[in-house]
């Protein structure tokens, strides 16, 4: 094929921004530090990256509400340690009370406290975790647990029956609430009759609360084991969300992030391959016939 | 017998023809880098004519030679390879074009980045989580507010920003038609220059070289079909009708049609021209196929997401205990928008599934819609369908890129056979200053013998008498 100046002018010129197109494309990589920067790059790789972003704030979301629920059950585990207490002391002032041989200035001392943790109790139901009750279901505008002043005494649950669940995996929810009235309602009720029992000096009604306070301390028990259960089902979801978490992490930068080494290495043999066409095309389009002629 | 003055008359024809020789090789190198440009070469004959010698030499008939002619100027050109590339570049104006359009529309949905509608929908479903975990906490009431406002604003900014794409395009459309009709009368007035000239027998190689320069520019914006009349016009076809017709041209014109865009046709009889390839008829494709079609799965996605939340959200109570309010207003991604009621005032957004204010139960189902299936997207959820949208258009914006650089190098690959034959070479220009100058010189020289000889016979015969 005849040859001219102008194609192989031209040739040059092609190949030289060819050269140039590819160290820019590579250069790009390398300071953006993404081989992925836009959907025609590599249209099947985002659409995967694209899942997987989606998938990671899933995730993210998850894990946080996970945290959160474990701030309130361990919240709510420690009001339930401190109500168990008070129901200790109770039992142990129950068993003074109990005894035929105490006196009247006695059996009253033993009322006061028994008062006292009537109080505590009520302190301890209604606790808080931040600024939200923990045990009175839906309701925050007022406390779970009132007391009037009767007579009879009684303590008025005020909240209702709210089961709160939280988000922890795609369809899978987990309560972070106990039920208050199931969980308190025995142990005040007790509590009352033993403060009056105490306070009328009657020993026989005074061990016939034994048993009460036990069963109301058996339902504060089981609500404990069950917050537990919980707390540990949670942990565990958030050690295989953060193992899957990691894991996409890893794919969805396999997908998107520059792999440095092989850029680099690219990109210097892109610059020595622009750098010889610089050289050679100099050479050529210098030289013609007219220089040879006379 | 020849005359005796013959002689000169073959020194002139040669020195004639040798500097035509040495004026066209001079030509072809002024012309070395005019774009369009075909080298043209001196066709020389050697002149005959029926002239007998005497009875001296045995055949009756000789014939003698009596010098050269310029028989004519060749213009070394194919035009089979011209129509070829035509072809080839109404290809290229197309995939060029469509390439850099779709590259425009990618960068409107510009993935895969922080605060685009992937993420922001991401944010929203979050949004609602967090509602759910905290329905009486008026930071994440606002802050639900707050995302829902800005994936609305993007919805709205996407559509515009592809409205507005499809404006310029219209207005594109109307500067190409300029600009084939600034070419149909270019090439009718060259036509006319070259019957002018070609009708008298010359030959107008230059001005057929601006003319085939004109079809070249042509080709880029719409395919075409020539042919070359008598005399040496040439008359353009596009879509079966004649554009330029000897010195005639028929216009084209953009008339304003049913959609609010300009059709075009032709000014003579208002019919439809057909594009089937270039620049133009990809300028069309993307106005009126390409991005109307972008802009429904827009109106759709958002359509379904508008539905989707408020059918929910009319189910739940807010804050102050009343239920039945939509949560976005509007009917497609041009004007979805969150309910100002709710923006004045998110106490009314619905977190709840029953009037209990510290039920967030309603607010985490909104978040699992993230996973609903809707029959409008074709069984897909809302991510998915975005997901889809956009992986679609980059597919698109790949293959128009591949195909643009396979035609470009089919071009080049045509131009440069084009320029194989039809180029100037320098060093072949500089032999042949050479050759012609060399034989321009013989023939000097000749001419010097054959006066020398005249001399003879004219001043020193007869001079023996003296």
């Amino acid at each position: 094929m005849r040859i001219t100046n102008k194609m192989m002018a031209d040739a040059v010129q092609r190949n030289l921004q060819r050269g140039t197109a590819n160290l820019a494309r590579l250069q790009n990589q390398l300071a953006s530090g993404k081989r992925l920067r836009q959907a025609s790059d590599d249209p099947a790789a985002v659409a995967r990256a694209l899942a997987l972003r989606r998938n990671l704030v899933e995730n993210d979301q998850y894990l946080r509400n996970i945290e959160a629920a474990r701030g309130r059950l361990a919240a709510t585990d420690a009001a339930l340690q401190q109500a168990t207490d008070v129901i200790e002391r109770a039992l142990i002032l129950a068993e003074k009370g109990a005894n035929d041989a105490l006196g009247a200035e006695e059996m009253a001392a033993i009322a006061e406290e028994a008062d006292e943790l009537l109080y505590s109790m009520l302190q301890v139901a209604n606790g808080k975790n931040g600024d939200e009750f923990m045990f009175g279901g839906y309701v925050q505008a007022r406390e779970p647990f009132a007391l009037t002043a009767g007579p009879p005494a009684t303590v008025v649950y005020q909240g209702d029956a709210g089961v709160i669940r939280r988000s922890i995996g795609q369809g899978i929810k987990v309560v972070v609430n106990v039920a208050g009235e199931q969980v308190f309602g025995p142990a005040f009720a007790a509590l009352i009759r033993l403060r009056d029992d105490l306070t009328a000096g009657d020993h026989a009604a005074v061990r016939a609360r034994l048993d009460e306070l036990w069963q109301a301390g058996e339902a504060i028990g089981s609500a404990r084991a069950e917050v537990g259960a919980r707390v540990n089902r949670l942990q565990q979801t958030a050690v295989q969300l953060t193992a899957v978490s990691s894991e996409w992490q890893a794919q969805l930068s396999r997908l998107e992030d520059t792999d440095i080494a092989e850029a680099t290495v690219a990109y210097a043999t892109g610059e020595t391959i622009y750098k010889v066409a610089l050289a050679t095309a100099g050479k050529l389009l210098q030289t013609s016939l007219i220089d040879y002629l006379r | 017998m020849t005359s005796t003055f013959s002689g000169l008359s073959i020194a002139l024809s040669s020195l004639m023809a040798q500097r035509v020789g040495i004026e066209a090789a001079g030509h072809n190198v002024a012309n070395a880098n005019t774009p369009g440009f075909s080298r043209q070469d001196v066709v020389l004959e050697g002149r005959v004519t029926g002239g007998v010698l005497g009875a001296s030499v045995r055949s009756a008939l000789v014939p003698l030679g009596t010098g050269v002619d310029v028989v004519a100027i060749r213009r070394l050109r194919d035009a089979l390879l011209d129509g070829q590339i035509r072809q080839q570049a109404s290809g290229l104006g197309r995939w060029e074009t469509t390439s850099t359009l779709l590259g425009g529309v990618e960068y409107v949905f510009a993935e895969p980045v922080e605060s685009n509608l992937g993420a922001l929908l991401g944010k929203f479903w979050s949004a609602w989580e967090e509602l759910g975990n905290a329905p009486q906490n008026a930071g994440a009431r606002s802050g639900l507010v707050g995302q829902a406002q800005t994936l609305a604003h993007q919805l709205n900014q996407s559509y515009e920003r592809l409205i507005v794409t499809q404006q310029d395009l219209d207005a594109r459309v109307s500067d190409a038609v300029r600009e084939i009709n600034g070419i149909a009368a270019e090439v009718a007035r060259l036509n006319g220059e070259i019957l002018h000239l070609e009708v008298g027998g010359a030959q107008a190689n230059d001005l057929r070289d601006q003319r085939d320069l004109l079809l070249d520019r042509l080709a880029e914006l719409t395919s075409f079909a020539t042919f070359e009349e008598e005399h040496g016009a040439v008359a353009i076809y596009v879509g079966g009708s004649a554009l330029v017709d000897g010195v005639s041209v028929r216009n084209m014109e953009v008339a304003v049609g049913g959609t609010g865009f300009g059709q075009v046709v032709w000014k003579s009889d208002g019919q439809a021209v057909s594009f089937a390839d270039g620049r133009l008829q990809a300028l069309l494709q993307m106005r009126d196929l390409s991005l109307p079609a972008k802009l429904a799965q827009l109106d759709a996605l958002a359509l379904a997401l508008i539905d989707g939340v408020n059918a929910l959200h009319r189910t739940g109570y807010g804050l102050d205990g009343t239920n039945g309010r939509d949560f976005f207003t509007g009917s497609g991604a041009h004007d979805v928008a969150v309910n100002e009621e709710l923006a004045a005032n998110p106490s009314l957004v619905a977190a709840a599934a029953v009037n209990a204010p510290g039920d967030g139960s309603l607010a985490q189902l909104m978040a699992d819609l993230r996973h609903a299936t809707v029959a409008s997207l074709g069984g897909r959820t809302v991510d998915d369908f975005y997901a889809a949208l956009v992986t679609q258009l980059g597919t698109e914006v790949r293959q128009a890129a591949d195909r643009s650089e396979e035609q470009t190098l089919v071009v080049q690959h045509l131009e440069s056979r084009r320029e194989a034959v039809a180029g100037v070479n320098l060093d072949e220009e500089a032999a042949n200053m050479v050759r012609f100058q060399q034989a321009y010189a013989a023939a000097a020289q000749y001419l010097a013998t054959v006066d020398a000889m005249l001399d003879v016979l004219i001043n020193r015969v007869g001079a023996s008498g003296r």
